[in-house]
């Protein structure tokens, strides 16, 4: 139960759906589906036999790790991307943890009455300061400000006073019980029908087909422009709409069935479902590989990621997607879901789920307040990296590990809070870094395990102590197919977002939000500080990292504490 | 869904209203309704899997690890 309660965390019930309805349903289903089992299972596994491996020898940072197991002069350099990937991600998931408590003490006291989606995402933009820079530094309990300083305290004096192993077992309690909160959920979403009867249309039957039919129809401009996006249809009845509307249009519009191989050919697509696995499954995170780090010798990692991954899974695809995406459509509607990103679409949904139930105020406050138990253990995890590279690169005990953490990461967070407006500096950090560096990190790992390591000798680690052998089938997987389909994927996404290469048309067309926002004319200033401020973090670590003795040894294959 | 889209069982207030048209959506696809239950089963039997070769292997619960938050050098730094 530990390791299930430790697995579970928002990006099972926000992040996920967001991304899932952002990438439209059915095609990205599939593409998730595929990446975990050839790449978020195996590359899970990986970390945690390196992870082990490296503990043995003594290093419990990334830095440690690889320096230990590629024993080269740039090893201890790569492995600051998994001190990085963990520390930045906890400057915003904090932020996020934060709405979670203040969304669940809002209901509990009273003050949460939203009737309709208007309200909902009114009440989530003035919130979270998403209407304005620094709009959410006010202290107002209907503001995110009080509630992030309780979390960001929290959080440092358990891992200060070494007291977060209570809220460890707290989880082993609370996890649990939000299962059973999400089922009891679940059950009213699929119960939901269409909220309003003057829009059949927007039901619940129509969401799970958004989410998950492979094959989409779209209403588009016969010439677009660049600008101009598709709309997605679901229903017979839409569609017979639809075709009304094209009929009628004078040949503007054209109506257009989209098969589930032409949305495969979307590398941003396999982007997004990759680092949506890494991101939930912790893989490529800097996480896995520093815990197992503390595993005996004899401690079996195969059923461990396997057992962490699929309660993650199941937490994932049969609860979080189930719930949100079906009610985002019937709430919004399919023109309404369509292209939203991000974590905030199950803050602007959730609440008008328990607006419809009995009791709507109690379980909205327990749900939400599962979801911050949920979010404790998964930002306390992301503290142990940073913590445990600040120990091994400069040689300090735990507690002025966790001051120079504090520090860093209370600059950072504040950053975040700050530049709410579109929560831009969220945004921004969690694409470059919570799936592009994620996504990296984890293609690197996969290189060194199954061509530096070596298959056999990476199997036979895996396999000591284990309840089951590692099936065969995965040594090509390891060795060829996901190193493969990672740069494949990489490639491709290099050539559509940042070189603006079309791949439907066959010709050059527009380059990522993601990268206009740091150049040209469209350049955003949260966006540019947001990556100004990683590459200050990873200087300031690369520093420490060149000075560190720990390392200088761990490249020469001896242990720590030869 | 019969019925699912009057605005009210009291007919006397509501009969000559006209109510907006029967949503005869087709709801999921085929291919739809497939993928959703091989992924959710697919997870869900590949946890309850778990569960069970964690609970009836011998020591395998005192083996297998998550993410735990007591970690060596909390004690090392006391």
């Amino acid at each position: 139960m530990a390791v299930a309660g430790s697995a579970v965390g928002l990006g099972n019930f926000l992040r996920f759906p967001g991304l899932a309805a952002q990438y439209g349903g059915g095609a990205f289903m599939l593409a998730y589906a595929i990446s975990f089992l050839i790449i978020g299972l195996p590359i899970g596994w990986a970390e945690w036999a390196m992870g082990r491996h490296a503990g043995q020898k003594g290093y419990n940072s990334a830095p440690g790790a690889f320096a230990a197991i590629w024993q080269n002069r740039l090893a201890k350099y790569v492995g600051i991307i998994g001190v990085i990937v963990p520390v930045v991600i906890y400057m915003y998931y904090v932020m996020i943890e934060s709405w979670c408590i203040g969304y669940a003490a809002n209901f509990w006291s009273g003050h949460l009455h939203l009737k309709n989606a208007e309200e909902t995402v009114g009440y989530f933009a003035a919130f979270t300061g998403a209407m304005a820079d620094a709009s959410a530094m006010s202290f107002s309990l209907d503001r995110a400000l009080p509630w992030l300083l309780a979390v960001f305290v929290f959080n440092f004096w358990l891992i200060y006073r070494g007291l977060s192993g209570g809220i460890e077992k707290m989880c082993n309690i609370g996890m649990p019980l939000l299962i059973v909160l999400a089922l009891v959920v679940l059950a009213r979403v699929l119960t939901l029908g269409a909220p309003d009867a003057a829009k059949p249309h927007d039901n619940v039957a129509n969401g799970l087909g958004y989410l998950w039919n492979p094959t989409k129809v779209l209403v588009e401009k016969t010439a677009p422009a660049v600008d101009d996006k598709p709309r997605e249809i679901v229903g017979a009845k839409a569609i017979e709409e639809a075709k009304a509307e094209v009929a009628a249009s004078g040949g503007v519009l054209k109506l257009r069935e989209v098969g589930v191989l032409e949305q495969l050919l979307n590398p941003s697509l396999w982007l997004a479902a990759a680092g949506q696995i890494f991101f939930s499954l912790s893989v490529g995170f800097g996480v896995i590989i520093v815990y197992a780090s503390y595993m005996k010798k004899n401690d079996d990692v195969v059923l461990s990621g396997l057992t962490a991954s699929s309660a993650n899974e199941f937490c994932e695809v049969g609860l979080g997607g189930l719930i949100t995406v079906p009610a985002a459509v019937a709430f919004l509607g399919v023109a309404g879901v369509a292209g939203q990103a991000g974590v905030g679409l199950g803050f602007k949904i959730l609440p008008l789920v328990f607006s419809k139930m009995p009791a709507g105020a109690f379980f909205g406050g327990a749900f939400f307040f599962m979801l911050f138990l949920a979010a404790v253990t998964s930002s306390i995890s992301m503290l142990q990296p940073g913590i445990a590279f600040i120990e091994e690169a400069l040689g300090v005990g735990r507690k002025a590990s966790v001051i120079i953490l504090g520090l860093l990461t209370t600059f950072g967070t504040g950053f975040v809070l700050y530049f709410t407006a579109d929560l831009k500096a969220l945004d921004t950090l969690d694409f470059w870094i919570g799936t592009f560096l994620i996504f990296v990190l984890a293609t690197i790992q996969i290189i060194i395990f199954g061509w530096h390591w070596g298959i056999d000798r990476g199997f036979k680690e895996l396999d000591r102590g284990a309840a089951f052998r590692v099936p065969w089938i995965f040594r090509p997987i390891i060795k060829w197919i996901c190193p493969g389909f990672l740069l494949t994927i990489f490639a491709l996404w290099l050539m559509k977002e940042i070189l603006g290469y079309d791949f439907a048309k066959g010709q050059m067309g527009a380059v990522s939000g993601y990268v206009t926002d740091l150049f040209g004319e469209k350049a955003n200033l949260p966006a540019q500080l947001s990556v100004a401020l990683v590459a200050a973090i990873f200087v300031f670590f690369g520093l420490m990292t060149a000075r560190s003795k720990a390392y200088a040894r761990a490249e020469q294959g001896l242990d720590k504490h030869d | 869904m019969p019925g699912r889209n009057r605005v009210s069982t009291n007919t006397t207030d509501f009969e000559n209203i006209e109510l907006p048209p029967e949503p005869r959506t087709k709801l999921m696809t085929t291919s739809g309704i497939l993928v959703m239950l091989v992924s959710v089963s697919t997870v869900t039997v590949l946890f309850g899997w778990c569960i069970y070769k964690v609970l009836t292997t011998p020591h395998e619960a005192e083996k297998v690890h998550g993410v735990e938050f007591h970690t060596p050098d909390m004690t090392e730094d006391k």
